[in-house]
């Protein structure tokens, strides 16, 4: 069975339609990558993921259970499902240690020593480990990310979902977060991420979609997908992003 | 005729502790019931939001002198209930006091951005813990510098207790102008016993502030 699966999904921003009869399958280990330009939908499509956005029609399935607007189910969504976005949304008045066991103790229900050693195990993997004490406030955009990241994997999900996380950081930042990605994709985890990391969607994912208008144009492995584009939007899409 | 003597002095000073122990309980007592203000004025339950905005909206609406008469006159014509002006005026104290301090805290909570929430939940904490530990403590340090001044304006503002017989620190003074005619010694006395109290406080705030964001070392925007 599918690790996630989304069958007919619509939303509809007031009269703007988002999403448009989605279908998708993510399978346990797989790395989809979602493209498109800004308004195509993408983000919303992975907030409804983990139960940030409400869907209109449709129903999507994650580790087996249902995505519905209850508080225990989402709860219980964000314990097996790891997020990190654009902006960091680092807690500016705790430490990288604190913000990361903060959802170790109170949400997983660990004991602080645990989540201890599982913050401080994460910050080595992103090689943020003399940073633990320190305010995110203090430190760079690409460490800040790495931080939330760190926050993310600490609570071992079962997937791991990022909203465009290099989108705001410059190339030398981007270039130490997609490292990190790099990395994350050779653990075999799953992940589900809206980028623009043409390079590294097509060095290690294993499925990619275009959206366009709410709606999936092509899908399939990037290694095919990249190399005889079907759409002409997908076409001209990438003829602007890869110079 | 009495001259404005030790005694006096004394006396102003008996007025000033009212004035001191009035305020701390119409502000322990506004920070507790202000707190549920605040929480039902951003809660989820539409009755709720409907319930504190209208409470809110009656006490900054109305006069706090006319909350005062009404607290002191109503209970007993209403309800036929011998109240005394103590209870009259902590009562109608506390009830003002919650109604600005919850209307300054949700300010503060709903000035935390809407990610916050968000990465919070996606945490897996539940409404109270996101709370607790993501949005109070950082809605907390915006909220210091107003409450304190708050807390300013409070002090100065029992003063209209003295119109029902509370003999505070102001109705002190009056009493003593009375017996020895001398305002322009007693009532600047009077100014100066206020200002003594809420200038530290003021300092106090200011303080505050700074130390918070020394310490956590935020720069705005994350």
């Amino acid at each position: 069975m599918s690790l996630v699966a989304l069958r007919k999904v619509s939303k509809s921003f007031g009269n703007h339609k988002v999403l448009r009869d989605i279908d998708l399958e993510v399978q346990t280990g797989e790395i989809l990558s979602i493209v498109g330009r800004s308004g195509s939908g993408k983000s919303t499509l992975l907030r409804c993921i983990n139960g940030l956005e409400t869907i209109d029609k449709g129903d999507i399935q994650v580790n087996g259970m249902p995505v519905v607007q209850d508080k225990r189910c989402l709860q219980q969504l964000h314990r097996d499902v790891g997020i990190v976005f654009q902006s960091f949304n680092l807690f500016p008045h705790l430490t990288v240690e604190e913000n990361i066991t903060l959802g170790l103790v109170r949400g997983k229900g660990l004991a602080k020593s645990e989540a201890l050693e599982r913050a401080h195990r994460a910050l080595s993997s992103v090689r943020l480990s003399d940073k633990a004490r320190q305010y995110p406030g203090r430190l760079s955009g690409g460490q800040q990310q790495r931080a939330a990241i760190a926050r993310a994997i600490a609570m071992e999900p079962v997937l791991l979902l990022f909203d465009e996380i290099t989108s705001a950081l410059d190339p030398q930042l981007k270039s130490e977060v997609v490292y990190v990605l790099e990395e994350l994709a050779s653990q075999n985890r799953t992940m589900i991420l809206v980028t623009h990391e043409m390079a590294f969607a097509r060095r290690s994912g294993s499925q990619i979609i275009f959206m366009h208008d709410g709606k999936i144009w092509e899908k399939g492995d990037p290694k095919v997908v990249f190399e005889n584009p079907n759409t002409e939007e997908f076409r001209s899409f990438l003829s602007k992003v890869i110079r | 005729m009495r001259t404005f003597g030790f005694s006096e002095f004394i006396f102003l000073l008996a007025g000033l502790r009212w004035t001191v122990l009035l305020s701390l309980i119409a502000f322990t007592g506004g920070i507790l019931f202000g707190f549920l203000i605040a929480l039902a004025r951003i809660s989820r339950w539409p009755v709720l939001r409907f319930l504190s905005i209208g409470y809110i909206q009656l006490f900054q609406g109305t006069p706090l002198l006319i909350q005062l008469f009404i607290a002191y006159y109503g209970f007993s014509v209403l309800l036929n209930l011998k109240i005394d002006a103590w209870t009259a005026v902590s009562l109608a104290f506390t009830l003002y006091a919650a109604a600005y301090l919850g209307e300054i805290w949700r300010g503060a909570i709903q000035s935390i951005p809407r990610q916050q929430w968000e990465s919070a939940e996606c945490i897996a904490l539940n409404y109270f813990d996101q709370l607790r530990f993501v949005i109070l403590p950082q809605a907390f340090r915006i909220a210091v510098p107003p409450t304190v001044g708050f807390l300013v304006q409070l002090i100065k503002g029992t003063s209209v207790a003295s119109i029902i017989g509370f003999v505070e620190l102001t109705r002190a003074g009056q009493l003593m102008t009375n017996v020895t005619f001398q305002p322009m010694t007693i009532f600047p006395i009077v100014a100066v016993l206020y200002f003594l109290i809420c200038w530290p406080l003021s300092r106090l705030g200011k303080t505050l502030e700074r130390r918070f964001d020394v310490a956590r070392g935020i720069t705005q925007g994350i």
